[in-house]
């Protein structure tokens, strides 16, 4: 548990403190995924193929021509609105393991599935090699969503909470939302702009963006 | 100033998220209707499981051995699937080639896993169908079987076959769907190392508790439904149902689970019968009738929406029939699931949660008001009252079912000063738009001071009977008359008329009340024409008797004259073939006390072609026998066996065969025996088998009453 996040105004430290492990006590006991090992955030930037914010454009599903048979995938071609980090090709096709021929289903639970219009910033890793390009699946999609009120733009995790700090990235999908109401506020979560300059700062020189062509 | 026994925002906003907490639940896969559910529609689910077998780990298991043991823990929960394993040995697998496989491998069947990825369940789905379920586990990772903490640098294969066999059942991750619970099905790992109660609950959301059957399996334990007012809401579930001997397909549909709700309607309107909010594909059948052999289907459908209606992945294929429904009818909804015999299809069709939602709209008249029996004081004058609910509601009242007044203001019906030819049976008929409703049946009688009123003469008296008892002979000579018996010298008084078989019907009572007597059709007087009476003269008609003022020492007897029973048998004619019983529309009894004594109505046959036809004596206790010929109802009429209750009723002779196939409606009759029975000319009649259905407040009671059981 990650207690990093929780930060108190000085005068009231002791209430705090017990206010904090209040909310500790309400939240399950969350480690880590089952499926998956949510990775830190200096590891999803710099363990991706290249980092994008883009529009889902057109969603196929179709049947790989395999010798055994063949799995049904999704391919989603992106329109790219800004290239964070990396080199993507000219044109984002990502193609997933899974989705839907008449009433034929593959389905893997916990893989992202996107819709026409969706702007998410990703993180790309092994697209054409593994069953699912984004890195650790859920963990390398966040939304950009906008504020039902102000409109203002935010930056959300998969699960569509708001994303508040790059910190919360190690841990698991919801946890915020078990250990405090606040982390549904949208006022405090990142802008995309700010979480483009956030990964670009992040970036170490021996980065697989960096390498991958 | 902040008052300091108040809770702080953030005391109250963690109480909060606590409740929330609570209220979160389980996550179920669904295809991309987010509607229904995708599970398992066949058991076993058998699953090779191809993965090391050669290494004791920590808690003595192999890898191998371990995964068993996380199927053997979902076995143990689930009641209509179980996961059967098949061990093999770790080899080639493949996704989409129809076999359930278990491995550990590097890659997904060739493509690589994104990092951080343990383990991955693909399940292949055929419409609502899982068909095909294989599980990976990733050998990037060191695996070890452990219970309890997690420990650093090994993966405990049990506590992630575990999550992962829950999504080989159909169970999604909760905590990535909005859901915020303690479960191994989190998307998330902890100490938790086995399943938690929500985790529980989903699975046996799909697949139901060890040993679950529905109460409703049968169509005889159909579950009855009751309207609040116009509306009712019901869940229940088809899993683990079955499929009876002789059931009808519903709605086209294969399939072998099926499960029954029943209604009755009290007033006819139209029904609305929907099953949204099921979690699979249904379909709905209505039916009516009395065995599941022999329904006659009213309504069916299988989907609300055709495609051509919405061809989007939300089409409802949950199902609705509309019809109308008829007042006093039983209906029974059958709910199962589609199934087909198609190639791909699933002939024992979908099962899952159904939910069953009924929205009636009256569309006859309701009454508010409805006309009460009454016994008048001769000679008072007696006004009946009924009123109906509805817009330009028109009224008519009926005796007997036969018309007297009609008009939209006829909420009353003024019978003056009442006569004994008043009495009878009355009912109201309120009609809007088109569509009519009946009132519930009121007996008008007569309590009289004297010993007889109307057109009758007594024209002996204290006659002394072979048989030991004392009696006075009334002859009627009109349309009715009223009697009544000198109870107190224990004597009967004796009514003679002629029926419209030619018999003379001798109607004895005895005891406290008021006998009244009127005929329908009758004549003026003359001579019985099938007898050697040429002084006396009889009146003719089809009589009905309304009985007052009775206690338990109340006693009516009714019989034709014939050579069996007559003292004189020179009244008889040799070349004429005496019909033999007596015939009559009916018997109304008003107890005094709720109770009444005898009712020896054996050579009695009941019919009419209009109104109640039988006993109609509702909550009167016979402390005596009840014996009736038979009843036969005709054209409109409806047949009755009526009563509070009797020990010994008894059908002597005849069969309750109904010329209009209408049911006999009954009460107060725990058994009913067929028994034979005599005409007057004292010829036997064989006991007769049950022919008629026999109904009391909407439901097929025959089963139950008619002894012997029918054939």
């Amino acid at each position: 548990m990650r207690l990093a996040r929780f930060h108190f105004p000085a005068p009231h430290r002791a209430l705090a403190a017990i206010r904090f492990a209040l909310l500790v006590c309400c939240a399950p006991l969350l480690v880590r995924a089952t499926t998956i090992v949510p990775p830190d955030f200096s590891t999803l930037v710099n363990d991706s193929d290249y980092i994008v914010r883009a529009v889902a454009k057109n969603i196929t599903t179709d049947q790989r021509a395999e010798s055994h048979g063949g799995k049904i995938v999704t391919r989603v071609e992106f329109d790219l609105l800004e290239v964070i980090a990396g080199t993507p090709p000219a044109s984002v096709t990502l193609e997933f393991v899974g989705g839907r021929i008449g009433d034929r289903q593959l389905r893997i639970e916990g893989m992202p599935e996107f819709k026409v219009g969706d702007e998410d910033i990703l993180f790309v890793s092994g697209n054409g090699r593994s069953f699912c390009p984004l890195y650790a699946m859920a963990h390398g999609r966040y939304p950009v969503q906008a504020d039902a009120a102000t409109g203002k733009k935010f930056v959300a995790r998969a699960d569509h909470l708001p994303l508040h700090a790059t910190a919360e990235i190690a841990t698991p999908l919801n946890e915020s939302a078990a250990t405090t109401a606040a982390s549904s506020s949208t006022a405090a979560a990142l802008t995309p702009a700010d979480f483009a300059q956030q990964i670009r700062a992040a970036v170490r020189p021996d980065a697989r963006l960096n390498r991958a062509k | 100033m902040q008052n300091k026994f108040f809770a702080p925002r953030w005391l109250l906003a963690s109480l909060a998220l606590l409740g929330a907490t609570r209220l979160c639940a389980y996550s179920l896969q669904t295809d991309a209707s987010g509607i229904y559910v995708n599970k398992w529609q066949t058991s076993p689910v058998t699953m090779q499981l191809k993965l090391p077998n050669n290494t004791v780990l920590s808690d003595g298991n192999t890898l191998q051995s371990s995964v068993v043991a996380a199927m053997q823990k979902w076995n143990a929960l689930l009641g209509t699937v179980q996961l059967s394993p098949q061990l093999s040995v770790p080899g080639a697998y493949h996704s989409g080639n129809s076999v359930n496989e278990i491995v550990m491998d590097s890659t997904m069947d060739g493509d690589a896993f994104p990092s951080g990825v343990l383990a991955i369940t693909l399940s292949y789905t055929n419409g609502n169908a899982i068909s095909e379920a294989d599980l990976i586990f990733n050998n990037v990772y060191t695996w070890n079987s452990y219970r309890g903490s997690l420990r650093f640098g090994m993966q405990d294969i049990q506590r992630v076959a575990i999550h992962e066999l829950g999504h080989v059942l159909g169970l999604n991750h909760p905590d990535q769907n909005g859901q915020s619970v303690v479960a191994i099905m989190n998307s998330v790992i902890s100490n938790i190392d086995t399943m938690q109660p929500d985790d529980i609950a989903g699975a046996q959301k799909l697949y139901a508790a060890p040993g679950f059957v529905p109460e409703n399996d049968s169509f005889l334990a159909a579950t009855p439904i009751t309207l609040t007012p116009a509306y009712a809401y019901l869940s229940g579930s088809n899993m683990a149902a079955s499929r009876e001997s002789g059931e009808p397909d519903h709605a086209g549909s294969s399939s072998t689970h099926s499960v029954w709700w029943k209604w009755t309607a009290s007033i006819g309107g139209q029904l609305d019968v929907t099953t949204t909010g099921s979690d699979f594909d249904t379909v709905l059948g209505v039916y009516t009738g009395a065995s599941v052999s022999s329904l006659t289907s009213v309504a069916a459908n299988d989907d609300e929406e055709s495609l051509d209606q919405n061809s989007t992945p939300q089409r409802k294929r949950t199902s609705k029939v509309s019809f109308r429904a008829a007042a006093g009818t039983t209906y029974y909804f059958a709910v199962a699931g589609w199934g087909d015999r198609d190639p791909g299809g699933i002939p024992s069709g979908y099962t899952g949660n159904i939910k069953l939602n009924l929205a009636f709209t009256q569309l006859e008249p309701l009454f508010t008001l409805q006309p009460t029996s009454r016994t008048i004081v001769y000679p008072f004058s007696l006004t009946l009252q009924a009123i109906a609910s509805g817009s330009s509601v028109f009224y008519q009242w009926q005796r007997n079912g036969a018309p007297l007044t009609e008009g939209p203001l006829e909420t009353a019906f003024n019978l003056g000063t009442v006569q004994p030819a008043d009495t009878g049976i009355y009912t109201a008929i309120a009609t809007a738009g088109g569509v009519s409703a009946t009132s519930n049946p009121a007996i008008v009688g007569l309590q009289i001071s004297t010993k007889l009123v109307g057109a009758a003469t007594e024209v002996d008296h204290d006659v002394h009977h072979p048989n030991g008892n004392t009696f006075d002979q009334i002859l009627l000579q009109g349309l009715g008359a009223s009697f009544t018996a000198d109870y107190l010298d224990q004597q009967i008084s004796r009514l003679s008329f002629v029926d419209l078989n030619d018999d003379i019907v001798q109607v004895e009572f005895s005891g406290p009340g008021t006998v009244s007597i009127a005929l329908d059709g009758s004549s003026a007087p003359a001579a019985a024409v099938n007898y050697n009476q040429p002084d006396v003269a009889y009146v003719k008609g089809h009589a009905g008797i309304v009985v007052t003022g009775a206690t338990e020492d109340s006693h009516l007897a009714i019989f034709s004259v014939g050579r069996a029973n007559a003292v004189n048998q020179e009244l008889f004619r040799a070349n004429v073939a005496y019909d033999g019983v007596a015939d009559l529309a009916y018997v109304a009894i008003l107890s005094a006390n709720g109770k009444f004594g005898g009712l020896r109505l054996g050579n009695v046959n009941f019919f009419a072609t209009r109104g109640y036809t039988g006993v109609y004596a509702p909550n009167v206790q016979f402390t005596g026998p009840v014996y009736v010929g038979d009843i036969n109802a005709h054209d409109n009429a409806t047949p009755v066996l009526v009563l509070g209750g009797s020990s010994d009723v008894r059908i002597t002779g005849g069969g309750l065969l109904q010329a209009n196939g209408r049911a006999v409606q009954v009460s107060g009759i725990t058994q009913l025996q067929f028994t034979e029975g005599m005409k007057s000319s004292g010829t036997v009649l064989p006991a007769q088998p049950n022919h008629g259905r026999l109904e009391q407040n909407g439901t097929d009671v025959t089963a139950q009453v008619v002894s012997p059981p029918p054939p």
